[in-house]
């Protein structure tokens, strides 16, 4: 069940990215949804099943994109996991640690997918620091109002349906 | 509500109609394509249409807008295509200056901007030139405006940047023509 709710999170993101995120946003300062899932996994199931869902999630993102099949999925997968071993380190449940995270995360990812281009000679990027820090901006929003609404989904749902059994009565 | 469904459709309508005229009033091969879905990583400038090798389109054919060059298709499925933007970091297009017809390349900057290179020592070029594409590199037909010049950082010796503002507003895209005659020369481009 946790792997079909992962899968899900990663479809329905990149159907999010293909749709929304792009266009709203031109290139680099647009946020990357698939690092916000990628790295939620990790802080919630720990750093294997974040390593699975960023190689997994990095794989498709790179098939679906005109890139090098393989380099978003070593990025997300290192993501993934190092994501997973900090949450288990250290308590990232507050919300000023999980922006720093998803902050972190996102310059993590920036540093190996676009130093793996760079390195392998495939591309080229010049300074792109404002566009990141948009994106990583974006990013940790988006992720920590994800989490906050996950959070507080179940208890608004047991509050309604505790109000109506009580009017009930 | 109802006022603002009729501006939609009026405004769709003019789209439409540029195309046609666009379509019209060239003497290449064209078809019509809508934009399904954009890049699915925001580290390459894509967009994929509705159109695809059933409907005759191939790997390196142009796709233009009426206001100026889209882009080239990169990955043609059945039904439908991936367009690589002009704006990608890894497109390129011969182009000339329209004014002086000196010759150069436009290379994508990953950002809404252009970068103009590979031109001569000391390049006739001004602020406001517009910049046309040359034919050169066997994907875009000759004379399709790529952009405007919006400015010039210079060294002593020449221009060491040239910015060009594209002519296409990539995030407003949502119909384009993409050329299925090949220009000329591109066998030969082919071929080397």
């Amino acid at each position: 069940v946790r792997s079909a709710g992962v899968l899900a999170a990663i479809v329905a993101a990149l159907v999010l990215q293909t749709t929304l995120a792009s266009s709203a946003i031109g290139g680099l300062a647009a946020p990357d949804l698939v690092v916000v899932v990628v790295v939620s996994v990790a802080l919630v199931l720990g750093p294997v099943a974040g390593m699975f869902a960023g190689s997994a999630a990095g794989l498709m993102q790179d098939a679906l994109s005109s890139g090098v099949v393989g380099v978003g999925g070593l990025a997300k997968s290192i993501v993934g996991f190092l994501a997973g071993v900090i949450g288990q380190q250290f308590i990232v449940t507050a919300l000023l640690p999980r922006f720093v995270m998803f902050v972190g995360a996102t310059a993590l990812h920036a540093l190996v997918f676009l130093g793996t281009y760079a390195v392998l000679g495939l591309r080229t990027f010049d300074a792109p620091y404002a566009a990141l820090g948009t994106q990583a901006l974006g990013n940790a929003v988006i992720g920590v109002t994800a989490f906050a609404l996950a959070e507080s989904l179940p208890g608004a749902l047991e509050r309604r349906r505790a109000s109506r059994r009580s009017k009930r009565r | 509500v109802q006022l603002q469904q009729q501006e939609a459709l009026a405004a769709r309508a003019r789209t439409l109609q540029e195309l046609l005229d666009l379509r019209d009033s060239t003497p290449l091969e064209t078809v019509a394509a809508t934009l399904i879905g954009s890049g699915a990583s925001p580290e390459f400038r894509t967009v994929t249409i509705d159109k695809g090798t059933d409907q005759g389109l191939r790997s390196e054919m142009a796709v233009i807008a009426p206001s100026g060059v889209v882009g080239r298709v990169i990955v043609p499925g059945a039904r439908a295509a991936r367009v690589q933007l002009l704006i990608d970091r890894n497109a390129a297009a011969g182009v000339l200056v329209e004014r002086s017809r000196v010759q150069g390349v436009v290379v994508g900057t990953g950002e809404d901007r252009l970068r103009l290179e590979y031109l001569p020592g000391r390049p006739d070029v001004r602020v406001g030139d517009r910049v046309v594409t040359s034919g050169i590199d066997g994907i875009y037909p000759k004379g399709f405006v790529v952009g405007q010049i919006e400015s010039l950082e210079g060294t002593a010796g020449g221009f060491r940047d040239i910015t060009i503002r594209p002519a296409v507003d990539f995030s407003r895209l949502e119909d384009v023509l993409v050329v299925l005659t090949p220009p000329a020369g591109a066998d030969a481009a082919g071929d080397e």
